[in-house]
C-alpha cells in the first residue's frame, strides 16, 4: 500500500489557502497527522477520502491517480469523520450491515459474520439491537470505527477520533487502532492530541498553516527537541515572569514554589535543568519555536 | 449499481418507516380513509350511490384522499432527506463508499416512492374490504391498478423530484418547504383547472372518473398531464443527481444521468406543449368559429323541411349520407349550412349530380351551378364522415364557465358532451352531427337560437350487436340496420348507440321504457311490492302534472336512456332544454349515480329509518321512493349553497332531467324574428313560478335569484340584461320573471280563466310546428282584444317596474248569500312606473288552483276580497317583477274574526285614495328611512383582512344567520319585517350595549304619544321554547329619559309592540336600541308613534 501525495494545494472560494504544496508518502502502518486547529488537516483528509477536489496536485494510491480512479480508491477506504453521528432510527447491527453492503459485501452470510465479528471486536455485541440514539458517546465512536473497518479496507482514515472521549475510552480506542496498525493496512490518524500519536504511530507528519512542517518518525521530532526542554524551579515571585518569558508546557505547584516545564533554547537567570523531551514537548517546541523562528 | 441502489433504498426506507412523522401521517390518512369509507360506502354510513353505482369510484376515493396527504408529506420527507445529507458528517461515511451518485439519489427517491406505494396498497386494501362488503355493486379490479398508477405515482415522482431539485438549488429546507407548499396551495385553490388542469400536479381537480360504459372521460388530457408530471419528476431526480454535492464516481453513470435528465425533461416539455396546444385550440376554435359565423351570417339559407339521414357507425367515427329537402329562403347561388368541423364532407349532390362546395371549419358553403330562386324546392345530398370535435361544441358558452369545477361530488367526475367509441356512441344536436341550415351561434344576431321543426328520417347502421336509440319507434330493417319511425317533426335530433337492453311498461296508450347498458339493470327488482301498481302510479303522476300545467304530454312514449356518468351539458339562457333531453326521451347518467334516490333498494331501507316512516308498509315505502324518483323529472331547478366567510351564495341551475321541455319546447315553438327570447319567456309563463323554497334561499343568501333579478331590472332594460354574458344565472331569472309577469298581465287583463284554455288549445293546434308571433298576437287580439306587439318594444327597451304597498290582510267570517264563508280582504297600491300583476294565493292550497291574479296600473289602488269555504291559514303575495323586497310576502292569520257583513262578494274594486303606510296621527320611522342611524365598527382582524381582502360589498341585504350573527349592523330582509316596499331590518350579534341604532323621529305636533316597536322573532324562537331575552330601548322625553324593554319569548307576539306612552316636546325625538341582550342577535326594524288625545 502506498499513498503518495504530490504538490497538493487547496484554496477555498473565500480565499482561504488551506493547503500549500503538500507532499507526503504514506505506507502501511499507522500514520499520524498532527497539527493545530486550522492547520489544514481536515482539508487534507477530505481530499484523501475523495470528498473534495484539490485545487492542484494529486494523490496517487498504489500508483493510480485517486481523482481519476475514485471507485478504486473508495472501494479500499474506511473512513471515520470527526463528528460522527448516524441515523438514530437504525439499530447498531443494521447500521453496520448497511455499511457492509455499501462496502461491497453482497453475501448475506459473510456480511452477518463480519458484522458480528466487528461488533465483538469493538465491544458492541451486547448492544447490537440497540438504536443509535441509545448509545453512549464512546460506543458511538466505536461503532464509527467499526463501520470504517467493515469489509477489511486497506486504507483507514480517522479524523480526530478521541476528541470528547473519557480517558478510559480513549485508551481503549488507541489500543484498537494499534491492533489494526499491525496488519497490512495504512491507517491515517489525524489529530491535534499529541498523545494519540505518540503511543501508536510509526510515522507522522506535522501540518502547520497548510504546509508540512515535519515528516518522519515521531522519535525524529523528539530528537530535534533534545536540549530545548527545561524544568524551572520558580518562586512565587518569579512565576509570572517565567510564564511570560517562556513557552510553558507544564506547571506543577511545589511546597516552596513552582516547577515549570518550558520549551526554550536556553534558560538564563533561573534555576533550571534540562528535561528529556516527549512528543508533546517536541510538538510544542516545533510549533512554537522552530516554526516561529522560521517565520521570523 | 442495482444492488447499491436497492441497498440504499432498503435502509432509507427502514429509517423513514421508523420516523414518527411518517407513521403518524400514514396512520392518520388510513384512518381518515377508513372513516370516509365507513361514512360514504359502508352500510353503517350513507352508502353513497356514486361509489357503488360505478365501483371504480371506491378505489378512486381511497387514492384521491390519500393523494392529498401524500403530495404534501412527500415534500417534507424529500426535503428532510436532502437536509440530512447536508449534515455531512453523517453521510460522509456513505459518500466515501464506492457507489455512484445516481445509485445514491435514485435509491433515496425509490425509498420514499416505494414506501408511499406501500401506503397506497394499504389504502386500496381498505377500499377493497369496503368494496367487498358493499351491497349491490361489484369490484372493478382494474381500477385498483390504474388509479394508483395515474394519480399516486406521477404525483409522488413529481413532488419527490421537485423537492430534491429545489433542495439541491436552494439548500434550505424551510424555504423549499414554504415554496413548495405555496405551489401546492396555489394549484389547489387558485390555479385549479387553469389551462385545462395544467398545474394540477396531484390530480386533485382533474376529472378521473372512469365510466363503466366508456372508460375515462378526457383520456388524452389525463395521460398527457400525468405523463408530463412523471417525466418532469424523473427529470428533476436526474438533475438532482448531477447537482449532488459529492464528487462523481462513474463518468458513465453521470453521462447517463445527464442523458436521462435531458430525455425526461424533454419528454415532459413535449407533453406539456401538446397539452397547451390542445388547450389553446379549445379556446381559439370557438372564437374562430364565432368569427366565421358572424362573417357568413347573412349568407343565403335553405329552409329545411325533410331530412333523411343514413348514419353508419365505425369504431372511431361515423359516416353519414344526408338527404335534405327544403326551400331556398332567398334567391342565391351559394347557401350555407353548418356541421361539426370534425366531420369532412366528401360530396354534395344536387339532383344526383355533384356540385361545388367548400368547408370552412363548421361551415359548409354549397355552390349551385345556377341561381336558385327564392322559394324553390331544393333536393340536396351531402355525404360526410369523420368524428366530432368536442371543442366545437357549446361555442356560445364562456370558456371560464367551461373550465369551472363543479362541486357536486368529492372529486370532479368531469364533463363530456359527445361520445364516439366502438362500444358506445352518443350524438346530441349540440354536436352538430347532422347538417343544419345557416350558421350557428353568432354574436351579431340572436336569430341562431330560433328553433325549427323538421321531419327527420333516421336510419342507423351500427357496429355488430349494438342497439341504437333515438326518438320514435325503432325498427330493424336489416342486420344491424335500424330505422326510426316517427309521425312528428322534431326541433332537434339525438342518437345513442350502445349495448342496450330495453325494459318497458305499456300504460294506457303510453310506453314507458328504460334503455340500460347490459348488466346495469340493478333496478329490475327495486320495487317488488308495488310491481302491479307501479304503472298506475307513474300514469297518475303524469296526469297530475298535465293538470297542473294545463298541457298534455305530446308523445306516445317516454324513455330513460342510460348514458355515461359524465355526460353533461350547460344551462342556456334561451331554452330550458338540456342536451339530456330529446323528444320523448331523457338521457340518464349510468345507474343514476348522481342521486341516492336512484339507489332504490337502499333508499327504501333508508326511508324506513325515518321516524315518521317506521310504521309504513313496504308498499308504502316503495311508493314513496318511486314518487321521489319521479319528482326529479318535474323539478325545474337544482339549488346548492356555498358558504364562506363572506356569506352564503345560492347557486341555481336548470335540472337537466326536467321534463317540462317535453310538453312545450319539444313540441311547440313561439317563433319571433324580432324577439327570439319570447319563446323562452312564453315557456316560463306556461311553467309558472316554481321557485323552490325562496324562504330558505333568502335566509341563507339574503335574497332570492328573482329578487336579484328585480334589482337589476331597476337599473337596466331587459334588452340590456340579455346582453350581460357574465351572469347567466341572473339573466335566466330575469327572463323567467319578465316572462311570467308579461303573460300574467295578459291573463289578468283578459280577465278570464279561459286564457289558459285558449293557450292549451292553441298549443295543441300548432303542435310540432312553429307558431309565428304574428299569428299568436292576432289570435290574442281576436280572442281577448290584447295587442302584444304594442307592448313588446317598451317591455324590451324601457326600464319600468311596479312596486306595491300592501295593507295587512284581514280574514273574517262573513255571510255570502246564506252560506258562512271566510272573506280575505286587503288593499294594494301600485306605486311604481309600470303596470303589474300580483299573484295571490290563499293557504292551504291543496289543489293548487287558488291562485288569483290582481292587475294594477301604475298609481292605481285596489281593494281585493276573496271568499273561501275552508279556513285559510295564510295568504301569499307574489309580486313577480317588482321593486318589492322580498318579492313574495306571506301573512299568517293568527285569528279569524267574525263580522256582520252579509252578501259578501268576491272581487276587486278601484279606490281613489292611495294606501299610506302610517295612519293619521301616526309617525313611523323604519330602518330604510334616512332618519335611521347606526354605528359602524371595523372589527375584522388584520390577519383576516390580509388573507381575505373584501371583494366588494355585493348585495346590500345579506342572509339572516341567527346562529352566527354579524359583528356590525347588517341589513337583511324578510316579509316579517316592517317596510313600505323593502321589508328589511338591521341586525347584529348581541354584545355589551355599545353598538346602538337610533331612530330620529320628527315630532310636528308635541304632546303625548304611545310608542311602538315592530318586533321580529327569528327562527331560534321556533326551535328553542325556553329562549328569552330583552330588547332595551332608550327614550328621552319631556321628563327625562326612560329605558323601557320588550321581553321576547316563545309565546310573546311579533309585530307592533307597545313601549309605553311618553310626552314629547322637542321637534325631534331620538329613540335608541342597544345590542345588549341575552339573545343571540338583535334586529332593528321600525318605531311607530301614535298620538294620544
Amino acid at each position: 500500500m502506498n499513498i503518495s501525495i504530490q504538490g497538493l494545494h487547496k484554496k477555498y472560494p473565500n480565499g482561504n489557502q488551506a493547503l500549500k504544496d503538500v507532499n507526503l508518502e504514506i505506507k502501511e502502518g499507522m500514520f499520524g497527522l498532527l497539527g493545530p486547529n486550522g492547520a489544514g488537516k481536515s482539508s487534507l483528509i477530505r481530499i484523501l477520502v475523495s470528498l473534495m477536489k484539490p485545487s492542484s496536485g494529486r494523490v496517487m494510491v498504489n500508483g493510480k491517480d485517486a481523482a481519476k480512479n475514485r471507485a478504486y480508491v473508495r472501494s479500499m477506504l474506511g473512513y471515520l469523520p470527526q463528528d460522527f453521528s448516524f441515523f438514530s432510527n437504525l439499530k447498531t447491527y443494521e447500521f453496520l450491515d448497511y455499511a457492509a453492503r455499501l462496502a461491497g459485501m453482497s453475501s448475506r452470510r459473510k456480511r452477518n459474520q463480519a458484522v458480528d465479528k466487528l461488533l465483538e471486536d469493538v465491544g458492541l455485541f451486547d448492544v447490537r439491537s440497540r438504536k443509535a440514539s441509545k448509545l453512549s458517546g464512546g460506543m458511538k465512536r466505536r461503532l464509527g470505527i467499526a463501520q470504517a473497518l467493515i469489509n477489511e479496507p486497506q486504507i483507514i482514515i480517522v479524523d480526530e477520533p478521541t476528541t470528547g472521549l473519557d480517558p478510559e475510552e480513549r485508551i481503549r480506542f488507541r489500543n484498537l487502532l494499534a491492533r489494526l496498525g499491525s496488519q497490512d493496512v495504512s491507517i491515517i490518524l489525524s489529530t491535534h492530541i499529541v498523545a494519540d500519536i505518540s503511543s501508536i504511530c510509526e510515522h507522522m507528519a506535522l501540518l502547520n498553516k497548510g504546509q508540512i512542517a515535519f515528516s518522519g518518525p515521531p522519535e525524529e521530532l523528539i530528537r530535534q527537541a533534545q536540549g530545548h526542554v527545561w524544568s524551572i524551579f520558580a518562586t512565587e515571585k518569579e512565576y509570572l515572569e517565567v510564564t511570560q518569558k517562556y513557552e510553558v508546557v507544564a506547571t506543577v505547584m511545589m511546597k516552596d514554589g513552582w516547577k515549570i516545564t518550558v520549551v526554550a533554547d536556553e534558560v538564563i537567570g533561573y534555576e533550571a535543568e534540562p528535561v528529556q523531551p516527549n512528543l508533546e514537548h517536541a510538538y510544542v517546541y516545533f510549533v512554537e519555536h522552530t516554526l516561529k523562528n522560521q517565520e521570523i | 449499481m442495482p444492488s447499491t441502489f436497492l441497498t440504499i433504498a432498503k435502509y432509507e426506507r427502514k429509517i423513514l418507516l421508523r420516523s414518527w412523522f411518517f407513521r403518524i401521517f400514514s396512520g392518520l390518512t388510513l384512518f381518515f380513509i377508513f372513516v370516509f369509507n365507513m361514512g360514504e360506502v359502508s352500510q353503517v354510513g350513507d352508502q353513497t350511490w356514486i361509489y357503488r353505482a360505478v365501483p371504480s369510484n371506491m378505489p378512486y376515493l381511497a387514492i384521491y384522499l390519500l393523494n392529498i396527504g401524500q403530495a404534501i408529506i412527500a415534500v417534507f420527507l424529500s426535503a428532510e432527506f436532502i437536509k440530512r445529507d447536508r449534515k455531512q458528517d453523517t453521510t460522509e461515511v456513505f459518500y466515501v463508499r464506492s457507489m455512484s451518485n445516481a445509485s445514491y439519489v435514485l435509491g433515496k427517491a425509490w425509498s420514499i416512492l416505494s414506501l408511499f406505494l406501500l401506503v397506497n396498497i394499504a389504502a386500496l386494501g381498505l377500499s377493497l374490504i369496503f368494496n367487498s362488503l358493499a351491497k349491490d355493486t361489484s369490484i372493478d379490479w382494474q381500477a385498483f391498478l390504474y388509479y394508483p398508477a395515474l394519480i399516486s405515482i406521477p404525483t409522488l415522482v413529481f413532488i419527490i423530484g421537485l423537492s430534491s431539485l429545489m433542495m439541491s438549488i436552494i439548500r434550505n429546507q424551510a424555504l423549499t418547504f414554504v415554496i413548495l407548499v405555496g405551489y401546492i396551495i396555489s394549484s389547489l385553490i387558485y390555479l385549479k383547472s387553469s389551462h385545462n388542469y395544467l398545474f394540477d400536479y396531484m390530480a386533485f381537480h382533474l376529472p378521473m372518473f372512469h365510466s363503466q360504459i366508456t372508460g375515462f372521460g378526457d383520456w388524452e388530457t389525463i395521460w398527457t398531464l400525468r405523463g408530463m408530471y412523471t417525466c418532469f419528476g424523473f427529470g428533476f431526480i436526474f438533475i438532482s443527481i448531477l447537482l449532488l454535492k459529492r464528487l462523481p464516481q462513474s463518468r458513465l453513470q453521470n453521462l447517463m444521468s445527464f442523458i436521462f435528465a435531458i430525455g425526461f425533461m424533454g419528454g415532459g416539455i413535449y407533453l406539456g406543449n401538446q397539452h397547451l396546444n390542445r388547450y389553446h385550440k379549445s379556446v381559439e376554435l370557438p372564437e374562430q368559429m364565432i368569427a366565421l359565423n358572424n362573417e357568413y351570417l347573412s349568407y343565403a339559407q335553405i329552409d329545411i323541411q325533410d331530412h333523411e339521414i343514413l348514419l353508419t357507425q365505425a369504431a372511431d367515427g361515423i359516416s353519414v349520407e344526408s338527404k335534405i329537402i327544403g326551400n331556398a329562403k332567398v334567391e342565391s347561388k351559394k347557401f350555407v349550412f353548418n356541421l361539426n368541423p370534425g366531420l369532412n364532407v366528401r360530396a354534395v349532390l344536387f339532383e344526383g349530380q355533384p356540385i361545388k362546395f367548400e368547408q370552412k371549419l363548421q361551415l359548409l358553403l354549397v355552390q349551385f351551378d345556377t341561381i336558385i330562386p327564392a322559394g324553390t324546392k331544393v333536393n340536396l345530398q351531402v355525404n360526410y364522415a369523420g368524428t366530432i370535435d368536442e371543442d366545437a361544441m357549446f361555442i356560445d358558452v364562456d370558456h371560464k364557465l367551461k373550465s369551472k369545477r363543479p362541486d357536486d361530488y368529492l372529486f370532479d367526475i368531469g364533463r363530456q358532451s359527445v361520445f364516439i367509441q366502438s362500444q358506445f356512441l352518443l350524438l346530441t344536436h349540440e354536436a352538430q352531427w347532422y347538417l343544419q341550415a345557416g350558421v350557428g351561434y353568432s354574436t351579431l344576431s340572436t336569430s341562431w337560437f330560433r328553433k325549427d321543426f323538421i321531419d327527420y328520417k333516421l336510419t342507423v347502421k351500427t357496429l355488430p350487436g349494438l342497439i341504437p336509440v333515438s326518438s320514435g319507434q325503432i325498427k330493424e330493417i336489416a342486420e344491424d340496420t335500424y330505422y326510426f319511425e316517427r309521425d312528428f317533426a322534431l326541433p332537434q335530433l339525438s342518437l345513442s348507440i350502445g349495448n342496450y337492453k330495453k325494459k318497458s311498461l305499456q300504460i294506457d296508450s303510453l310506453e314507458f321504457s328504460v334503455y340500460h347498458i347490459e348488466g346495469h339493470d340493478y333496478f329490475h327488482d327495486a320495487f317488488p311490492d308495488i310491481r302491479d301498481t307501479l304503472p298506475a302510479i307513474i300514469l297518475e303522476r303524469l296526469r297530475d302534472y298535465e293538470r297542473n300545467i294545463d298541457l298534455k304530454y305530446p308523445f306516445k312514449g317516454f324513455s330513460i336512456v342510460e348514458v355515461p356518468g359524465h355526460f353533461k351539458s350547460y344551462d342556456r339562457t334561451w331554452t330550458s332544454i338540456h342536451q339530456n333531453n330529446q323528444a320523448g326521451l331523457v338521457y340518464f347518467p349510468e345507474k343514476g349515480l348522481f342521486s341516492r334516490i336512484n339507489d332504490f333498494k337502499s333508499y327504501v331501507k333508508r326511508q324506513k329509518r325515518w321516524g315518521r316512516n317506521r310504521d309504513k308498509t313496504p308498499e308504502e315505502l316503495q311508493t314513496l321512493v318511486l314518487h321521489q324518483f319521479i319528482d326529479r323529472f318535474f323539478r325545474f331547478k337544482d339549488m346548492s349553497t356555498n358558504s364562506n366567510s363572506q356569506g352564503t351564495v345560492v347557486e341555481e341551475s336548470i335540472n337537466p332531467y326536467y321534463q317540462f321541455v317535453q310538453f312545450y319546447e319539444m313540441s311547440n315553438n313561439l317563433d319571433s324574428e324580432d324577439w327570439p327570447v319570447l319563446n323562452r319567456v312564453f315557456e316560463s309563463y306556461l311553467r309558472g313560478s316554481e321557485n323552490a323554497g325562496p324562504e330558505w334561499v333568502r335566509r341563507n343568501s339574503g335574497s332570492t335569484q328573482n329578487e336579484l333579478a328585480n334589482m337589476v331590472l331597476q337599473e337596466k332594460t331587459f334588452a340590456e340584461i340579455l346582453n350581460l354574458k357574465e351572469n347567466q344565472e341572473l339573466i335566466d331569472n330575469v327572463i323567467e320573471l319578465k316572462g311570467e309577469t308579461l303573460f300574467s298581465i295578459i291573463q289578468a287583463k283578459a280577465d278570464t280563466d279561459q286564457f289558459r284554455n285558449f293557450i292549451g288549445e292553441l298549443l295543441a293546434e300548432t303542435r310540432f310546428q312553429n307558431l309565428p308571433f304574428e299569428n299568436f298576437n292576432e289570435r290574442l287580439q281576436n280572442e281577448f282584444g290584447v295587442d302584444l306587439s304594442d307592448q313588446m318594444e317598451k317591455w324590451f327597451n324601457e326600464i319600468q317596474l311596479s312596486r306595491y304597498r300592501i295593507s295587512t290582510p284581514v280574514a273574517e267570517k262573513v255571510l255570502a248569500g246564506n252560506k258562512e264563508m271566510i272573506r280575505v280582504s286587503f288593499k294594494v297600491t301600485n306605486d311604481g312606473s309600470a303596470e303589474g300583476v300580483i299573484k295571490v294565493t290563499l293557504h292551504p292550497d291543496e289543489n293548487k288552483d287558488n291562485e288569483k291574479l290582481l292587475y294594477l296600473e301604475p298609481g292605481q289602488t285596489k281593494e281585493a276580497s276573496y271568499l273561501t269555504v275552508t279556513e285559510p291559514t295564510g295568504i301569499h303575495f307574489n309580486t313577480l317583477s317588482s321593486g318589492n323586497l322580498p318579492n313574495q310576502i306571506e301573512y299568517n292569520f293568527e285569528q279569524i274574526g267574525k263580522s256582520s257583513i252579509k252578501n259578501a262578494k268576491e272581487g276587486e274594486s278601484i279606490i281613489e285614495e292611495p294606501l299610506v303606510l302610517a295612519n293619521k296621527g301616526e309617525i313611523i320611522v323604519d330602518n330604510e328611512s334616512p332618519d335611521f342611524e347606526f354605528s359602524h365598527f371595523e372589527e375584522v382582524s388584520r390577519l383576516r383582512k390580509w388573507l381575505k381582502p373584501k371583494e366588494g360589498d355585493g348585495f346590500k341585504y345579506k342572509g339572516t344567520r341567527v346562529w352566527r350573527p354579524p359583528l356590525n349592523w347588517t341589513a337583511t330582509t324578510s316579509d316579517e319585517f316592517f317596510g313600505e316596499f323593502i321589508r328589511s331590518a338591521f341586525y347584529i350579534k348581541s354584545g355589551d350595549g355599545s353598538k346602538k341604532v337610533k331612530w330620529k323621529i320628527p315630532i310636528a305636533d308635541p304632546g303625548r304619544y304611545e310608542v311602538y316597536y315592530h318586533v321580529y322573532k327569528d327562527d331560534s324562537f321556533r326551535w328553542d321554547r325556553n329562549l328569552k331575552g330583552n330588547y332595551q330601548f332608550s327614550i328621552p322625553h319631556q321628563n327625562g329619559t326612560d329605558h323601557p324593554s320588550i321581553e321576547l319569548s316563545h309565546q310573546s307576539p311579533a309585530g307592533w309592540t307597545a313601549l309605553g306612552d311618553y310626552s314629547f316636546s322637542s321637534d325631534t325625538v331620538t329613540i335608541s336600541l342597544s345590542n345588549e341582550t341575552k339573545l343571540r342577535a338583535i334586529f332593528a326594524d321600525a318605531i311607530k308613534l301614535v298620538k294620544m288625545d
